[in-house]
């Protein structure tokens, strides 16, 4: 069988059993978008340490990552931060969020924070946001992946195909099941990664230099700078590194897609243990991601896009079929986080938006919900195509993409502070958000941010500072009251 | 705050001093002089310790702290929200 037969067949497989994740998701499906948006908070612990775990990873994980030790060496590995970190904030924030989900009905990040503040304003504010971000994304994840399906199909797969196969596979797979068939297709997903991930890594070392650790030697010898901050290219200095870490923590904490998570638990045994699972994954998932870089450096220095150099190792230093087997787990990776990202933008756009401007004949039936339901369902197809023809477009998002996180990070004290602090109030959300955003471009496009800090940082220490002086300004938010109240009730 | 929570947090408080500055410049400092350790990166090696630690100590906190074993059985009733009550009365 020629490379280019066995490396679609593998893609092949790989669509038939997410297709069939999404039929046999939609058989379980109740066809209400409480079901449709939340799995009617029905996941268990398995499904929900992979769902929350591979919407954490993009693209990043199998070519970001490495890419980075590439080029800037061992000190990528603040990262972990972020890996130890969200599986705590899931059972510490989590915990509460999932409560008010149970008591109140909430469905998203825009219908939550309406229903503390009292605010539709609020909520269709963040939705709107949400999607905007959101989108581009999606593309961005399909453009980047046309480099694996080449290389997985010794390029048969053009570009054009590749952008039909992989936003297709999605809004077929999410269209069917929902949040159900985008959880399903993560754990299988997930566990596809969590292999091929480290075997992909340790087989390159084994092939290329006896072994991990005679690859960390030779590189020691030859690369030195790799293996301390802050790099061969001077990138990662202490004020990056504190600015960077905080700025991703923060802004993945409270992405839509993974607020989505806090309320999809069947129970708070399952969420407290998929925080353990998760911090546990995420951190094992990268454990030889630093040796692919710095061999990757010694193998193939002249590397024009860093973020190749695993596909490319693989490629060029494993048995074909092997290398498409774990190059999947990159479809894998990509697809993990676009589909939720997908599944997300559409029910923002139901619950966030659609749902809170139709206020006045808001009914809370079952006809309704049947209702959302299918506006929900076809915002997926809506929201493909547009994905599909902004990644057609070839468009650089990067400017787009660097604020995007930084972004939603700046509505982290609007959704975390009234947890702990009755004294929040809807004007100090409102201000916090939009005057964090406002400070993110600024520092993003028109001021150079002090130091070797990133935008972001700065956009987040001023939504803090904001949401907290406006607060204080303004007269305390009966429903705020009423909710923290009630978690103290709960929680003690 | 319980006895086991209070570990915890301090468990994770100094994962977080460990690996971050001004503690991680000098680890970084011995680095730049003692790149491996144990036949690994010892800049890596002296963050994934930290990292293993917290996810570890998680892990243990899970299973021990038992403020959080009582509260992962909570159950929430359907009904009228805090305030209103009155309100439907």
């Amino acid at each position: 069988m020629s490379k280019e037969i066995s490396g679609l067949l593998v893609l092949l497989i790989y669509a038939v059993i997410s297709i069939a994740i999404g039929v046999f998701a939609r058989k379980k499906s109740r066809f209400n978008v409480k079901d449709y948006v939340t799995t009617d908070s029905s996941t268990g612990i398995l499904i929900l340490i992979f769902t929350f775990s591979a919407t954490y990873h993009s693209a990043y994980a199998f070519m970001g990552a490495p890419g980075w030790v590439y080029s800037d060496g061992v000190g990528w590995w603040m990262n972990g931060l972020w890996t130890v970190l969200p599986g705590i904030a899931l059972w510490i924030l989590g915990k509460k969020i999932w409560v008010l989900g149970q008591k109140r009905g909430y469905l998203s990040m825009g219908d939550y924070l309406g229903g503390v503040y009292d605010s539709d304003f609020l909520s269709v504010l963040v939705g709107t946001v949400g999607i905007i971000f959101v989108l581009p994304y999606v593309a961005m994840q399909a453009q980047g992946l046309s480099y694996i399906l080449s290389q997985m199909t010794g390029g048969l797969i053009s570009f054009e195909a590749g952008m039909f196969f992989f936003i297709g596979l999605i809004v077929v797979y999410v269209f069917l099941g929902g949040v159900r068939g985008v959880a399903w297709a993560d754990t299988f997903q997930g566990l596809w990664m969590m292999i091929a991930i480290p075997l992909g890594g340790y087989i390159i070392a084994n092939n290329l230099f006896g072994g991990i650790i005679p690859l960390y030697a030779e590189g020691a010898q030859e690369l030195t700078e790799m293996f301390y901050l802050p790099g061969p290219n001077n990138a990662i200095t202490p004020d990056f590194w504190i600015s960077y870490w905080l700025t991703i923590t923060i802004g993945m904490t409270v992405m839509p897609t993974i607020f989505l998570r806090y309320l999809m638990g069947d129970s708070l045994r399952t969420i407290k243990w998929a925080g353990v699972g998760t911090s546990i994954y995420l951190t094992f998932i990268f454990v030889f991601t630093p040796a692919v870089g710095i061999g990757g450096k010694m193998a193939a220095p002249g590397l024009s896009v860093a973020d190749h150099i695993f596909p490319h190792l693989l490629i060029e230093h494993t048995p074909f079929i092997f290398a498409v087997i774990t190059m999947a787990g990159a479809v894998a990776a990509s697809m993990s986080t676009a589909s939720s990202q997908l599944h997300a933008a559409a029910s923002q756009a139901t619950v966030d938006v659609y749902d809170k401007l139709q206020k006045e004949d808001r009914e809370n039936t079952d006809k309704e919900s049947k209702k959302l339901f299918n506006i929900n369902r076809y915002l997926i197809l809506v929201f493909g195509v547009l994905s599909l023809i902004i990644a057609l477009m070839k468009l650089q998002f990067s400017a787009l993409l660097q604020i995007s996180n930084a972004g939603v990070a700046t509505m982290a004290p609007a959704i975390i502070l009234p947890l702990y602090w009755k004294g929040a109030t809807k004007e100090g959300a409102i201000s916090s958000i939009l005057g964090g955003l406002f400070f993110v471009v600024l520092f993003q496009f028109f001021i150079s941010t002090p130091g070797n800090t990133v935008a972001g940082f700065w956009g987040i220490i001023s939504s803090f500072v904001i949401f907290f002086v406006v607060s204080f300004l303004t007269k305390s938010n009966i429903s705020v009251t009423r909710h923290y109240e009630f978690l103290k009730k709960v929680f003690g | 705050m319980t006895k086991g929570e209070k570990l915890f947090w301090t468990v994770i408080i100094a994962m977080l001093l460990a690996v971050n500055p001004p503690i991680l410049n000098l680890i970084n400092e011995y680095s730049s002089n003692n790149t491996l350790t144990l036949g690994f990166p010892t800049f890596w090696l002296w963050l994934e310790f930290w990292y293993t630690l917290g996810a570890g100590a998680f892990l243990i906190a899970a299973f021990k702290i038992e403020k959080w074993r009582e509260e992962e059985n909570i159950q929430i009733e359907e009904g009228p929200f805090i305030g209103e009550e009155e309100k439907d009365e």
